[in-house]
């Protein structure tokens, strides 16, 4: 039997705010358990929650971002379920109408495009932190509890792991492109729950649902749903059957778990909380200024810079990135020769520093400098890695450091003759060679000179000069 | 001499600015009266061991709370003080921090005495429903003397407190003001912040005030009113009590009068307060209310669904009362099992039936489409008139025990508050006059969204021209 997976996605992502979604405490994460609570995110008999107005402007940057359709009016509601994790056995989440609805995560735009509608967006409050140690008790972190989360729910149009963790992906790049969140996985900024079901292919009905938590990365994704996907096809291929149930991912055997079945799912409760009245979003407020879309300046690197698709999507991996490259085009650099030294030089550099690429001290005027003297073949290429290093630790102009360093390429056959001369003196048997009919030799003449001329002899002018001198000697 | 302890706030303020007294004095006389009578009476659910009295005569900015004895109720709260709402669920919590309310009587100097008993977390209309502390009406001890705000009502009334801050859900401020002879303010919705209130059912919770006079409680209730940005729903209309000229005010009547309050002497002091408010220039308007036992039912549901969630977080995980168990749900519900009365317990069990898929659904929403009528037909009302003449209660407080075996009927008795808290609206009862078995009895004024001002002005011509007065000692 052929199948089919079907997969929707939930990610839940923590908004880049100081401070927590329902009261004045930090939202940060790491440093002494409990150490950022107060009464209201503990939950304190008569506190009430004030919703965070920065919590909502980076969820509509988001939303906006997404091309979703955003509601004048969105309500609160109290989910009820108990569990030590809620310190008011409720959370409060956004129901009916949410924050947002529809739009779609888009990617592949310089040549394989995918599109992924989504459901819903909505903010909500994080739970507490549980540590359960084993054969003891179970610890509880306040910390965590009330930091904002913003939930974008998918439509259920997945195929594969794969395409989970392509949009898991294409949306982690969004939120830091807008600075929505810093969306570290291991930090818990970006947590995943997928639901996935298998059917025949062709078939219109959906399978029973497996609901899949606890992934924090986007390999995790992909293992998780692959696994899962694998498990109910088996399951269906053995003449079983698929329980709808809730799973959880577990790395470290890479498999999924059976959290709970379907009779103990938790009924809800839902309730409009009455603490917090409707919000209301001008239509201003739902169209706020937003830098170009990652896919729009990935597209224009391709179509209008003729960038290849890769190069393309590497110097749109961030902002800070995109911004980098567009500096140094600024400054006249040509498009493809400032994107094969960024995403090539540059790009190894940093990563031997163990620092972000963008992070480092690079000064636009002086990288496009560079790509010129080695686009016009003033500097050998070779000496790029030289020029990077002193630009980045004595703040040193390529065009200075070059001359300083006589590092200019020579093309004057003058200059070049002594050195042609004292390499085929020494090669008596490669000359002879040469003239006997390996022509191939040409390449290892012009390597020796270049070498000896400590990589100033340009390699072109050196091959023609070889070429004619060996010739005029036969 | 009158005891000082029982003169209304104002007059009290006064002596203290003539310096014909110090708060000491003050303090002196209402300690006399707690030591004497709340062994009886049981207003206050605890005592601060200490309070702080100026020795110095009131500053010149200094308002009339200034060194002013007043009692909260306990689920108001104060920092340090046992806030457990009559419920050993709470038993042994103190508060971390003050209430907005209790921050504002700080600034205005008043001397707070302690925490006055209650109806378990304001689920009651009769301050039976604690699970240590019944409080007794003043004026006949085998009487209730209504709730939830029971015993501030009745420490107000006695001369143990010169104001107290309760709290009003469907009633739980003016029907204790009813059955003690006290006035009794429900302020608008959102008019003094939740801050601090434990919620019971939070779309109707407003803090309320008693006090013995109108312009005692319009004094207390200027100074807690206000915006308080922690509660998010909080009005932020300035707070003003002008001197509003009565005269030209439409007065709201019901079309047919009151015929359904069922004590002839309650009608009899409706009556009395149309009269009086016609001779000072008040005009009278017919005007249709809201189907009564439609409101009842569907404050049943929404205050019953409010409160599971409310309640929920009360599982002994990380406040209040504790319990081991072999797991955190054994240990919840040990907690709430051993914590919770029976009215709470009853309240919290519907409301999770009521949240409760398929059903539950639709029986909130018909709920909240009842409420919307209720605050529609209240609209016209109050566009029709300035202000309702309405009953507090149908008749005098009850028996102790009376609805012990019947908590269902004893919600009838709110069916006049109820309405009222559904459409948010302010309400005022100012007591009229006393009924043969000598229990006092009341009116409910109930005025438009904001317009407290009016609703105070109204009660005072109710006030003045009913000349009610409380007997000069608390029956035994």
């Amino acid at each position: 039997m052929n199948y089919e997976t079907v997969v929707g996605l939930e990610i839940h992502i923590r908004l880049a705010t100081a401070t927590k979604l329902f009261c004045g405490c930090a939202n940060r994460s790491g440093g002494v358990p409990n150490s950022r609570v107060c009464s209201v995110c503990l939950g304190l008999p008569g506190t009430l929650p004030v919703l965070n107005a920065r919590a909502v402007s980076l969820g509509l940057r988001l939303a906006a971002a997404l091309g979703a359709d955003i509601p004048e009016v969105s309500i609160f509601a109290r989910k009820q379920y108990v569990y030590p994790d809620l310190p008011r056995n409720y959370q409060i989440t956004q129901w009916d109408p949410p924050l947002a609805v529809g739009g779609a995560l888009v990617g592949g735009v310089g040549g394989d495009p995918w599109r992924v509608p989504l459901r819903r967006i909505h903010l909500e409050e994080d739970a507490a932190r549980l540590t359960h140690r084993a054969g003891a008790d179970t610890r509880i972190d306040f910390d965590r509890a009330g930091a904002p989360l913003l939930e974008v729910v998918t439509e259920p149009v997945l195929r594969s792991g794969a395409e989970a963790e392509r949009s898991v992906r294409a949306l982690q790049r969004l939120v830091r492109w807008l600075e929505v969140s810093a969306a570290r996985p291991e930090a818990g900024d970006l947590r995943c729950d997928a639901n996935v079901s298998v059917r025949v292919r062709g078939s219109a009905a959906l399978g029973s649902r497996v609901e899949l938590k606890n992934m924090n990365s986007s390999r995790g994704v992909r293992l998780a749903v692959a696994y899962e996907a694998m498990r109910q096809e088996a399951l269906l291929a053995a003449g079983g059957e698929v329980l709808t149930e809730t799973r959880t991912w577990d790395p470290d055997r890479c498999e999924t778990v059976l959290l709970r079945a379907k009779e103990d799912v938790p009924e809800y409760r839902y309730l409009p909380e009455p603490d917090l009245p409707p919000l209301r979003i001008t239509a201003a407020e739902a169209r706020p200024a937003l830098p170009e879309a990652p896919w729009t300046r990935e597209r224009r690197f391709v179509s209008e810079l003729g960038l290849t698709q890769e190069h393309a999507a590497v110097l749109t991996a961030s902002r800070a990135m995109a911004d980098l490259y567009e500096s140094v085009l600024a400054e006249g650099a040509s498009a493809r020769n400032a994107a094969q030294l960024l995403t090539g030089e540059a790009t190894a550099l940093a990563r031997e520093r163990k620092t972000p690429m963008v992070s480092l001290p690079w000064q636009a005027p002086r990288l496009a400098r560079l790509v010129d003297l080695i686009a016009s073949g003033v500097v050998p290429a070779a000496r790029t890695r030289e020029l990077l290093v002193a630009i980045l630790d004595r703040e040193a102009d390529p065009v200075e450091e070059v001359e300083r360093r006589g590092w200019t390429v020579v093309i004057d056959q003058d200059l070049l003759g002594p050195w042609i001369e004292t390499v085929l003196d020494r090669s008596e048997v490669q000359v002879a060679a040469y003239r006997g009919g390996k022509r191939g030799l040409l390449g290892w003449f012009v390597a020796q000179v270049v070498t000896l001329s400590g990589g100033r002899a340009d390699p072109g002018s050196v091959a023609r000069l070889v070429a004619a001198r060996l010739s005029e000697r036969a | 001499m009158t005891d000082l302890a029982r003169i209304p706030l104002n007059e009290a303020a006064r002596l203290l600015r003539t310096g014909a007294a110090v708060p000491a004095d003050l303090l002196d006389a209402v300690r006399k009266r707690i030591t004497t009578l709340d062994g009886t009476l049981g207003c206050y659910r605890w005592l601060a061991p200490d309070v702080a009295v100026p020795d110095r005569p009131p500053p010149a900015a200094a308002g009339p709370l200034w060194g002013m004895p007043g009692a909260v109720k306990a689920n108001i709260c104060r920092r340090d003080w046992p806030v457990d709402c009559a419920s050993r669920i709470l038993a042994g919590w103190h508060a971390p921090y003050d209430a907005h309310a209790v921050s504002q009587l700080d600034a205005a100097g008043a001397l707070l005495l302690g925490t006055s008993a209650m109806d378990e977390f304001g689920m009651g209309s009769s301050t039976e429903n604690a699970y240590d502390l019944v409080t007794r009406n003043p004026w006949a001890a085998d009487r209730v003397a209504g709730g939830s705000s029971g015993g501030g009502a009745a420490a107000v009334a006695a001369g143990l407190a010169y104001f107290a801050l309760g709290s009003d859900t469907g009633g739980s401020v003016r029907q204790p003001a009813h059955c003690c002879g006290v006035v009794g303010l429900k302020p608008t919705y959102g008019r003094v912040s939740r801050s601090g209130l434990v919620a019971h059912a939070s779309s109707l919770d407003v803090i309320g005030v008693l006090a013995r006079t109108v312009a005692d409680a319009a004094t207390v209730f200027e100074t807690i009113a206000g915006h308080d940005p922690a509660d998010s729903t909080s009005c932020s209309d300035p707070v003003a009590v002008p001197n509003v000229e009565i005269r030209g005010t439409r007065i709201g009547i019901p079309r047919g009068g009151w015929g359904d309050v069922t004590s002839a002497e309650q009608q009899r002091d409706l009556d009395g307060a149309l009269r009086a408010m016609l001779q000072a220039g008040v005009e009278p308007v017919e005007v249709d209310l809201p189907p009564l036992d439609l409101a009842l039912a569907a404050y049943a549901v929404i205050a019953a669904a409010e409160t599971s969630a409310n309640l929920a977080r009360y599982d002994g995980t990380h406040f209040g009362s504790r319990h081991d168990g072999p797991d955190h749900g054994a240990a919840a519900r040990a907690v709430r099992s051993a914590g919770f009365g029976l009215e709470v317990k009853l309240r919290v069990l519907a409301g999770a039936y009521v949240l409760s898929d398929p059903r539950g659904g639709d029986l909130l929403d018909r709920a909240f489409a009842v409420r919307d009528l209720v605050c529609r037909i209240f609209s016209t009302a109050l566009e029709l008139s300035d202000v309702l003449l309405l009953p507090t209660c149908d008749g005098p407080a009850f028996r102790l025990g009376e609805y012990a075996d019947d908590p269902v009927a004893m919600r009838n008795v709110d069916r006049w508050t109820v309405p009222v808290s559904l459409a948010g609206l302010p309400a005022l009862t100012v007591p009229t006059g006393w009924c043969v078995e000598g229990l006092p009895l009341s009116c409910q004024l109930v005025g438009r969204s904001l317009d407290e001002g009016r609703l105070l002005a109204a009660g005072s011509v109710v006030e003045a021209a009913c000349g009610f007065q409380l007997p000069a000692e608390v029956a035994t």
